[in-house]
């Protein structure tokens, strides 16, 4: 629930804004968008195993890459969830991997992206479940999938948090300074 | 996490998973949310998109059908959330919502495709303005890329004391601290 509600309560106003956005016909010079792609699976399709619980942990981390960067970018945040699970009948999904002040000069992260609190660029990434970094998909469904989105987002600044700053902490404070973001969906069962 | 079941081999599994960390979330069976008008992660046909529609007249896209199994005990009524993940709102962390209803009867295991864009249903559906229209809204992501569509059937334990004019924010906060479990798939489209 934190986090959706922090999202949307802090939204208010941009979905006020949103309303208003019918579909409007896109400008002829409208900038490329922001694309997020990764090379280890299709858009849609199923997150190999060597990614996963299922293989001996900790697996490493999915590699993504992408193009589009607004122009004003100061940083990315980066989020990878499971969006099937619930918590104590909040609104709240599962987190697998939250970075931010990732550089506005990055177009990627590489495969097996080391997991400790604050890599030599700069970019932050959270604990949380008792582990620092990415958290592969485990979902031990035998047969329905569960849906991990991968999201990016471009920052028009850096963000004043540290190692300690929670989800909620990190999307509030990136609340108001979306210049742009995109999605790559992969799904896993066990 | 979702639902934990206490049946006694359940707590074997789980205690397997907790073996590894972190501790998974577990659950044999939960919510599944499926269309028979797209694959999972597939494209959506044009049909239910605003390919069809025709400028100054009534929208032709219609919705898509969908069901859901797994329906927790205690359901009383569905939240259907459909939005876009591509599109950011001003600079706001808000994205862009195609679809919301809510108080979908709790006995309710689908949607049949071409749901009325009505503010409420015959079955007490609540279907609150959303932008400029109520219900089903196509998408229209310009070409080339695609965005992704999350189609969301969230149950809970109560009904919404709402009304047609409740925001998706309202929607969102009376869910809160009622979600019994939720189903999701994904389409993805662009024009």
């Amino acid at each position: 629930m934190r986090v959706l509600t922090a999202l949307t309560v802090l939204g208010l106003f941009a979905a006020t804004a949103a309303m208003a956005q019918t579909p409007a016909a896109p400008p002829a010079n409208r900038p490329p968008p922001l694309v997020l792609t990764s090379p280890a699976y299709a858009d849609g399709g199923v997150i190999p195993d060597k990614y996963t619980q299922k293989a001996p942990q900790p697996s490493p981390s999915i590699p993504f890459a992408w193009t589009g960067t607004p122009a004003g970018t100061q940083s990315f945040v980066f989020v990878l969830h499971d969006l099937d699970v619930v918590t104590n009948k909040t609104l709240a999904d599962s987190l697998h991997w939250l970075a931010w002040n990732i550089p506005a000069t990055a177009t990627s992260l590489p495969e097996g992206v080391p997991n400790v609190a604050t890599l030599p660029d700069g970019t932050v990434q959270i604990t949380h479940r008792g582990t620092i970094g990415f958290v592969g998909p485990g979902w031990p469904g035998p047969t329905s999938y569960h849906h991990y989105v991968a999201e990016l987002f471009a920052l028009d600044t850096k963000l004043a948090l540290g190692t300690t700053a929670s989800r909620d902490d990190v999307m509030a404070a990136a609340n108001g300074h979306i210049l742009g973001r995109a999605a790559y969906e992969g799904r896993f069962h066990r | 996490m979702k639902r934990i079941l206490l049946a006694a081999g359940l707590l074997a599994l789980a205690g397997t998973a907790m073996a590894q960390t972190p501790p998974l979330p577990i659950k044999a069976v939960g919510m599944t949310l499926s269309s028979s008008d797209f694959q999972d992660g597939g494209i959506l046909p044009d049909q239910f998109t605003s390919k069809v529609n025709v400028a100054g007249q009534p929208p032709k896209a219609i919705s898509p059908a969908l069901s859901w199994t797994g329906t927790p005990a205690g359901t009383q009524s569905f939240v259907l959330i459909m939005h876009d993940l591509d599109v950011q709102v001003g600079k706001g962390t808000t994205d862009n919502l195609h679809w919301l209803a809510f108080n979908i009867p709790g006995t309710a295991t689908s949607l049949p495709q071409n749901v009325p864009t009505t503010p409420t249903l015959a079955d007490g559906t609540v279907q609150p303005l959303n932008r400029t229209a109520y219900g089903f809204q196509g998408p229209g992501a310009p070409a080339p890329i695609y965005h992704h569509y999350v189609f969301e059937i969230w149950a809970l334990d109560s009904k919404l004391a709402l009304t047609d004019s409740a925001s998706r924010e309202d929607v969102l906060k009376a869910m809160d601290g009622h979600v019994l479990d939720k189903g999701m798939a994904v389409a993805r489209f662009h024009r």
